[in-house]
């Protein structure tokens, strides 16, 4: 992944960032990323991924030759890929403010054209750790099922040897989150574990 | 008031029948015509010798055959690997009512590889200035048409980032240049401004015209004129024979070749003439227009080249490229699109130009002069 997504939109507990130019291999569902600029550092994790053509007054028709592969076509098509573009919506998760790590929203949005990159493994442990981080997941209907199970299995993955009780701790925090509904928090868990 | 349909529609029928009766005679006229371009080729250099001897003292544009049979047809060639590139322009001209008279240039570019190593790229440059510098002469922008001048700066613009991106091109391999309208810039021989102000701007096409024929073989040029309703053909077909027993409507060379070429198929190379004084090409010597038209679907489209840029090689390279693009683009050719989608300034553009301009004259102070009709306009109060 060379090109960098950019805040295209942003409020406290969401934003919306947009790379130059379409990427077939975006930032996965449920991956925490980091935009390390404004009074914060801010964590969001991907709740939504979309692709398609910048000016939506110009659909992208369906090209190709029966059997040619996407990448053929747009190699046959120079232009096509300079006119699509894509975008994430982010539901942000926690901050960092004078190297204090808080799962709580943001008191300011993070800055408009503020670079957005991937959390690192250290940052995954510092606003994951108790599991905090799913609170504001929770309480957004932009973080669906699948969008929390990603983030789960996400943040497990920086735990390394620790995931299984990192995980078990994120389920019993999602367990106090959901005890209202039990049938969502065991779909929750069985993705989690898939 | 709007537009009284109910007037417009009472009277519409009869315009279709009229057209109709017109197509009937057009017929006839065709047959003729096609006759005519036949025969040209008996006699190639006499009958081109005809038609400049009939043509000497008049001022509209005419053709002679070159080298290839005029009624002939021909076949596009498969692709080769090829950078097409094309370049298009939109315009701001300056608001007479505005308190600073401003114009904007929009050139959008295009410049996409098929089969070589070249950095696809799609893109504008913009630029702006003040009405009185387009023109050196102060009589001169008074008397020039409004937009006449930016028109000119744009399609020395367009001209120049052709030969720009054309030249960079060419190192990764053969490259074609497409240009949406005519080749040469017909405002520069308007008799509405002097021609020391006109000066820069043939001085600046000249050098980009060079530029473009220094790109030598490898590189084609054409610029690209949809339905066009250009008649040198015709007009020279007239001089090659009696007038016709019943008169017709005057054929243009759009009707003339939309019967003989199939789609993809292109006519036979011409070379543009006119026997007006001050012409366009007198302005550039060496830089004469050759022409041929290319049929696409129903689309009859002139695409007009530098007569040094007609060799075989070149032409065909052209003709498969432009066909090759059509296919991509519903008839047309996708980097003149894509070019134009870039060049192209929006209403919601014009507007925001407008009002940071009145923004900017405010902040320093300067208030257009008061205007009621203009005022009125704007408001359209009751």
């Amino acid at each position: 992944m060379s090109e960098i997504a950019r805040v295209i939109r942003a409020d406290v507990r969401s934003f919306d960032c947009a790379y130059p130019r379409y990427t077939s291999r975006p930032h996965a569902l449920g991956q925490m990323l980091a935009v390390r600029e404004g009074h914060y550092v801010t964590f969001g994790v991907v709740a939504g991924s979309e692709s398609g053509p910048e000016d939506p007054s110009r659909p992208l028709a369906p090209r190709g030759k029966p059997g040619q592969s996407a990448a053929a076509v747009m190699a046959e098509n120079p232009e096509i890929a300079m006119l699509l573009r894509t975008e994430l919506t982010v539901v942000i998760c926690g901050h960092i403010d004078r190297e204090v790590s808080r799962a709580l929203l943001p008191p300011q949005p993070p800055p408009l054209l503020a670079e957005v990159q991937p959390a690192t493994d250290d940052e995954k442990l510092r606003i994951g750790a108790d599991g905090g981080f799913l609170v504001p997941l929770v309480a957004t209907r932009d973080a669906d099922d699948a969008v929390l199970a990603a983030a789960i299995r996400d943040v497990a993955r920086a735990f390394g040897p620790d995931a299984g009780e990192f995980t078990i701790s994120a389920g019993k925090e999602l367990a106090r989150l959901l005890k209202a509904e039990p049938s969502r928090l065991t779909s929750i868990l069985r993705a989690v574990e898939q | 008031m709007s537009l009284r349909m109910d007037l417009v529609a009472a009277q519409l029928p009869a315009v279709v029948d009229r057209y109709q009766a017109a197509l009937v005679a057009t017929g006839a006229a065709l047959d003729e015509a096609r006759g005519r371009l036949k025969r040209w080729n008996d006699d190639l250099d006499g009958a081109n010798f005809r038609v400049e001897q009939a043509m000497r003292d008049q001022a509209v544009p005419y053709a002679l055959a070159l080298e290839e049979d005029p009624a002939g047809v021909f076949a596009p060639e498969a692709c080769p690997p090829v950078t097409v590139v094309a370049v298009d322009g939109s315009s701001i001209a300056p608001d007479r009512f505005a308190a600073v008279r401003c114009y904007a240039v929009n050139v959008g570019h295009a410049s996409l590889p098929y089969g070589v190593t070249h950095e696809a790229d799609l893109g504008a440059t913009a630029e702006v200035g003040l009405d009185r510098e387009l023109l050196d002469d102060a009589a001169d922008i008074r008397a020039a048409p409004r937009g006449l001048a930016v028109r000119l700066l744009r399609d020395v613009r367009e001209l120049e980032r052709g030969a720009e991106l054309a030249s960079a091109a060419i190192p990764a391999g053969a490259a074609v240049l497409l240009i949406d309208g005519t080749l040469l810039p017909w405002d520069l021989h308007t008799r509405q401004a002097s021609e020391a102000a006109l000066a820069p701007y043939r001085d600046r096409t000249f050098e980009a015209l060079e530029r473009l024929r220094a790109g030598g073989a490898p590189l084609s040029v054409g610029a690209y004129i949809s339905a066009s309703a250009a008649r040198e053909v015709a007009i020279s077909l007239e001089t090659l024979g009696a007038a016709p027993a019943s008169p017709a409507p005057p054929l243009d060379d759009g009707d003339v070749f939309r019967r003989l070429l199939g789609d993809g198929e292109r006519s036979a190379l011409f070379a543009s003439r006119s026997s007006r004084p001050g012409r366009v090409e007198e302005l550039l010597p060496g830089h004469e227009v050759a022409f041929f038209y290319l049929r696409v679907g129903d689309d009859v489209a002139r695409v007009e080249v530098p007569l040094w840029a007609s060799a075989p090689e070149q032409i065909g390279r052209l003709h498969a490229a432009l066909v090759d693009q059509c296919a991509r683009c519903d008839g047309y050719p996708r980097a003149l699109q894509e070019a134009h989608e870039q060049a192209v300034i929006s209403m919601g553009d014009r507007k925001q130009f407008e009002r940071l301009l009145e923004l900017l004259a405010g902040d320093a102070g300067l208030r257009a002069p008061a205007n009621g009709k203009e005022r009125s306009k704007r408001r359209r109060s009751l």
